[in-house]
């Protein structure tokens, strides 16, 4: 299953649907990587809602990608984590995800608008529809 | 009182085969489903489910596939007490090292080596049995309501973070 990779402005934002494979991992991570290079992204919004469950390999692939997207100097905020999600994941395993999480992609937008406008850069306008 | 479903073999059993990773998600979306349709609180069932992923995950990765187990099950100690237990079987070479491999962060396969710990402390009940020659067979349990409290509904909206768990 390919992740569809949107763009919002210099936002780019993918949701992720279903549990991903390996292959399907290592495909959304390269997707996603290239296109932060391509627009010079500036925030990374990764949707989890649509998950049935967290569980610890898919905690590596969101932390990782989470990682790799930061190494490019982006903002990256994970999204739909809800209540029970989070508190699964401390009973898991303390630091299972090592990347700012939101509840709902609303609240996640504005906390990487947020983080942009600290960092500073004035080329971020949030509503800029290209 | 709330209404149970008779937890007769019929409805109150499923038997899942693992084969590949692609085959954890149904096992672990049937475990959420089942709990919640026993009336478990979102965290609880999400509890569950997400052990069953876990260990579901472990007969993919390490045994060459393997059987999960959901059965609704009633505590012969207390009327009324509903859970949902998890047996998960293997043929696979079993664990050398229990104690190792529930230790958080130990993994032979470059994962993060937190599904054995995480899902013993997710679940209620959890215990092991592994040998070279049998392969590895897990039995744990998650209860509807956590034992110290008894009839009180529990919140569904993760607003209270008091511990849920029980002492075995
Ligand atoms: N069914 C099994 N058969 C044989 N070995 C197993 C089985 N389940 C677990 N193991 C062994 O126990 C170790 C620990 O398992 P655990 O699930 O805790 O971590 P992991 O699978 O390595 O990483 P994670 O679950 O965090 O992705 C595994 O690395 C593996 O060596
Ligand atoms: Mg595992």
């Amino acid at each position: 299953m390919k992740i569809p990779i949107l763009r919002l402005g210099r936002i780019l934002l993918a949701s992720i649907q279903e549990d991903l494979t390996d292959t399907e991992a290592m495909q959304f991570q390269s997707d996603l990587v290239n296109e932060v290079a391509e627009i010079e992204a500036l925030g990374v919004a990764v949707d989890i809602t649509a998950l049935d469950v967290v569980d610890s390999y898919m905690a590596r692939v969101i932390n990782d990608t989470a990682s790799m997207v930061r190494l490019l100097g982006a903002e990256v905020v994970i999204c739909g984590v809800q209540p029970f999600v989070a508190m699964t994941l401390i009973e898991m395993g303390r630091d299972l995800i090592g990347a700012d999480c939101t509840f709902n992609l609303d609240q996640g937008l504005e906390q990487l608008k947020t983080r942009i406008a600290s960092r500073g850069d004035i080329r971020f306008a949030g509503d800029e529809d290209e | 009182m709330v209404d149970l479903p008779a937890p007769s073999e019929e409805c109150g059993s499923r038997r899942f085969s693992i084969q590949t990773e692609a085959d954890v998600m149904a096992v672990a979306r049937g475990a959420r489903q089942l709990a919640e349709h026993l009336g478990f609180s979102q965290v609880r069932a999400y509890h569950l489910a997400t052990a069953t992923s876990e260990l579901a995950t472990n007969l993919a990765v390490y045994a060459g596939g393997g059987m999960v187990q959901l059965h609704v099950i009633e505590d012969p100690a207390k009327a009324n007490r509903i859970g949902v237990e998890l047996r998960v079987e293997d043929q696979g070479p079993g664990i050398p090292d229990l104690a190792l491999a529930m230790t958080e962060g130990f993994s032979t396969g470059a994962r993060l080596g937190c599904g054995l710990p995480g899902a013993s402390r997710l679940m209620d009940e959890f215990s092991i049995d592994t040998s070279a020659h049998q392969g590895t067979r897990i039995r744990a349990v998650k209860w509807r309501q956590p034992a110290l409290l008894p009839t009180a509904p529990i919140s569904t909206e993760a607003g209270s973070l008091a511990p849920t768990r029980t002492a075995p």
